[in-house]
């Protein structure tokens, strides 16, 4: 508003030095340093307003500002283009960018390892069926941290894309047969005698293929929660535990807890001792997009398997683990029941490091249930209980209930739901089957919360009901009665 | 049964509690010249005070300040060397401060100290410039206030005595045009402008005559009213933009339709000038005008 300002100084200028008598300077220094009292200070300020020269007494008798303090006011200095690229925006972006091809490689680099040593160990597997008495134990060979035959294959183009079932070439005979001697061998002395040694070279260029493919897919497994394969057996004591990449071979043994693996060592695995344990989804939200991208990845290089499955060992297993193209899945694990050995139903991350779950024998189609329903993800939608039935797809897991779901809560193929009218359902095999739990005659309101731990369940409902059960859900009491 | 003390014991006592706070003892200040002293500031502000009110007045006094500068008044040599142990070198900064120049600033404070020592006599006596501190302020403000008053009336004197070389360098061509006769509508215009300009506080005033007659930065004036720069530019806009109402709203009232009084507040004042500027050229000699078209 230039027009009003001209004309504002215009009229000031005119109604000026029409003030009375000038305040003295002692009022004017009390004005100054605000130690007037209001009604004398409201009368310097009427006489300042139009009176000129006293203002600029006022002003000029104002104390001088530190040049430092004048000079603190500076203007930022201006941010180079890098540093200008550097927004917080650009850096988390760049992050998800580098976390996601580090998990492309990651999960890239194993496969080519595995397709690699595909031909090997294929001769190996059918070397060792063909003894049966060796493949009773197969893990003293392993446990010695020598496939001799994994980085003797020379990276050829040929071989890069077989998958398992490639027949063997003849010139890889000789490998397997030494580690079927040493078998033998070990069995013959005993369980703790040592295998015979590999030649120096070959060990020690084996040991360094090992090394990077079991220390990516440590990594990996540890921080996304991925499908796992567990053994249970003794850890050797002079091997270090996880998180440091051990140089263990495909069929070590892993520790789980949590649903994730936090050890990672060599071990004499079996057929009778290797168990499989397909964990909860992670929780934190880093970890499950990073899981969505292993699963995405996983599932593609799945498709790259041929059509016919291979046949899943226990040998396998660990490279299944490790991201081969042998990995898990609901398929994969169904189709191929009739060689897995038998599970029990109850499969459970706690409890798998103590029981011996798998035999030698084939896994029977209970515990390739087992191994559905442990992957299975349990949500509630809309009153409704569904399941995962494959990727992106859910399906109704009960919907026969006359109430609302409210919550889910799944720990291995203990699944616990609850809802309206203080409704609670459990299946002990994964949603198979479903048993109604009455908590009491008491119980009211809509389940919030179900708490299993074993035989331990707590349940909370919507009226600040406390019910608790220590037997498994078969009897209960309520707590803040 | 014993009464109370009296109130002028009790004004005595507080006196001389007041004296000891001073510290007038040590420039040589007696008691009583300290009472006359006190007595002659209640006089000047508070003269209808009771006693009571005039021992609260004298209590928010800077007290050691101001015997201080009555004592240096009445020459006691103590009370000097205080002086200009603390104040000699600061009244040379204060008055480079204010003349923003270190020779002119010398020279003010120069004047100004003798001044304070007083180089006049009165009944055999030296008049000091410290006899009118108050002590209603600190010692230190009140020769800032003094030195800027000097500075002040020092340039209103030079002004009139300014050169017109002088003023041809300061970029001053033609002497203001005599106010003549205002126009109906000015008159219109500087009514609704005083009208809404007497509506406005003292404070609001005062910022407005600082920012556009004085031409002072946010800075100062929020130093001068005692709030931040940023509360005056806040106040600025929402004053203009009131204003602005206020004198539509005037002119309206006083006969004008709305887009008139909207013209009215849109005709610049400055055009006024370039008006007189135009006129002059009209009414130069024919030669002249050639010339500047030349040019």
């Amino acid at each position: 508003m230039p027009e009003l300002s001209n004309l504002l100084r215009q009229r000031f200028a005119a109604t000026e030095n029409g003030a009375g008598a000038h305040p003295d300077p002692d009022v004017l220094t009390a004005y100054t340093e605000h130690c007037l009292p209001a009604t004398e200070r409201q009368a310097v300020v009427a006489h300042l307003s139009v009176c000129g020269p006293c203002r600029e007494v006022v002003a000029l008798s104002q104390p001088q500002i530190p040049e430092l303090a004048a000079q603190a006011v500076v203007r930022p200095a201006p941010a180079s283009v890098w540093r200008r690229l550097f927004t917080p925006a650009l850096g988390i972006a760049g992050a998800v960018a580098a976390m996601a091809i580090i998990a492309v490689l990651v999960l890239q680099l194993p496969q080519k390892s595995v397709q690699q040593s595909a031909l090997p160990r294929t001769a190996e597997t059918q070397q060792a069926e063909a003894t049966p008495a060796a493949s009773q134990d197969q893990s003293p060979a392993i446990e010695t941290g020598t496939l001799p035959e994994r980085p003797a294959v020379p990276r050829s183009t040929s071989t890069a894309n077989m998958d398992i079932a490639v027949p063997v070439p003849v010139k890889k005979a000789p490998v397997v047969e030494l580690r079927a001697e040493a078998t033998r061998n070990k069995i013959a002395a005993g369980s703790n005698a040592p295998a015979p040694p590999p030649s120096p070279e070959r060990t020690l260029a084996l040991t360094a293929a090992m090394q990077k493919k079991d220390y990516i897919n440590t990594n990996f497994f540890a921080g996304n929660d991925a499908d796992n394969v567990s053994g249970d057996d003794q850890r050797p004591a002079k091997l270090p535990v996880a998180p440091q990449p051990q140089p263990s071979s495909a069929s070590g043994a892993f520790t789980v807890t949590n649903g994730k693996i936090n050890a990672f060592a060599p071990s004499a695995v079996s057929r009778s001792n290797l168990r499989i344990l397909t964990p909860n989804p992670p929780s934190v939200h880093f970890g499950l997009m990073l899981g969505k991208m292993a699963t995405a990845t996983a599932h593609t290089l799945h498709l790259h398997t041929p059509a016919t499955n291979p046949a899943l060992r226990a040998s396998d297993l660990g490279y299944s683990a490790l991201g081969g193209p042998g990995m898990f899945s609901n398929s994969l694990a169904k189709s191929q029941s009739t060689e897995v050995s038998a599970a029990p139903e109850k499969l459970e991350s706690g409890s798998l490091a103590k029981s011996d779950a798998l035999s030698a024998g084939a896994m029977g189609g209970a515990s390739a249930r087992s191994l559905d329903s442990a992957s299975t993800l349990w949500k509630v939608a809309g009153g409704k209980l569904i399941k995962s039935a494959g990727p992106s797809q859910w399906e109704d897991a009960y919907p026969t209930s006359g109430f609302e779901f409210s919550v889910v809560n799944s720990h291995g193929n203990d699944v616990w739901a609850g809802g309206t009218h203080a409704s609670i359902i459990h299946s002990r095999d994964g949603g198979l089957t479903w048993e109604n739990v009455k908590l009491g005659d008491a119980a009211t309101g809509t389940i919030v919360s179900i708490l299993p731990e074993v035989l331990n369940v707590q349940v909370k409902t919507s009226d600040n009901q406390l019910w608790s059960s220590t037997d498994g859900g078969n009897t209960w009491t309520m707590q803040n009665d | 049964m014993s009464s109370g003390p009296r109130p002028a014991e009790v004004t005595a006592l507080s006196l001389r509690v007041l004296y000891e706070k001073s510290g007038g003892e040590r420039y040589g200040l007696t008691l009583q010249a300290f009472e006359v002293v006190l007595e002659q500031v209640a006089v000047k502000y508070v003269p209808q005070a009771t006693p009571l009110q005039k021992l609260e007045f004298w209590r928010d006094l800077k007290l050691e300040e101001l015997a201080l500068a009555r004592a240096c008044a009445a020459g006691h040599d103590p009370a000097w060397q205080a002086f200009l142990t603390r104040f000699r070198e600061k009244l040379y900064d204060i008055a480079r401060g204010i003349t923003k120049e270190d020779s002119s600033g010398r020279d003010l404070a120069d004047s100004l100290y003798a001044d304070l020592y007083g180089t006049s006599e009165r009944e055999g006596r030296r008049v000091s410039r410290l006899n009118f501190y108050m002590g209603r302020g600190s010692l230190e403000g009140w020769l800032r206030t003094v030195l800027a008053q000097e500075f002040v009336n020092r340039y209103r004197k030079t002004k009139r005595l300014v050169s017109l070389e002088e003023q041809a360098e300061d970029g001053v061509q033609f002497s203001a045009a005599p106010a003549g006769p205002s126009s109906p509508l000015d008159s219109r215009l500087s009514a609704a402008l005083d009208e809404a300009l007497g509506q406005l506080s003292s404070e609001d005033r005062l910022v407005l005559a600082s920012y556009y007659l004085d031409d002072r930065t946010l800075t100062e004036i929020g130093r001068v009213v005692g709030v931040h720069e940023s509360t005056i530019s806040r106040r600025l806009e929402k004053m203009l933009k009131s204003l602005r109402k206020q004198v539509i709203a005037g002119l309206v009232s006083r006969g004008m339709n709305r887009g008139q009084a909207e013209e009215a507040l849109e005709a610049d004042v400055r055009y006024l000038q370039v008006d007189v500027t135009r006129k002059l050229q009209e009414n130069r000699p024919a030669a002249f005008q050639q010339d500047k078209g030349s040019d």
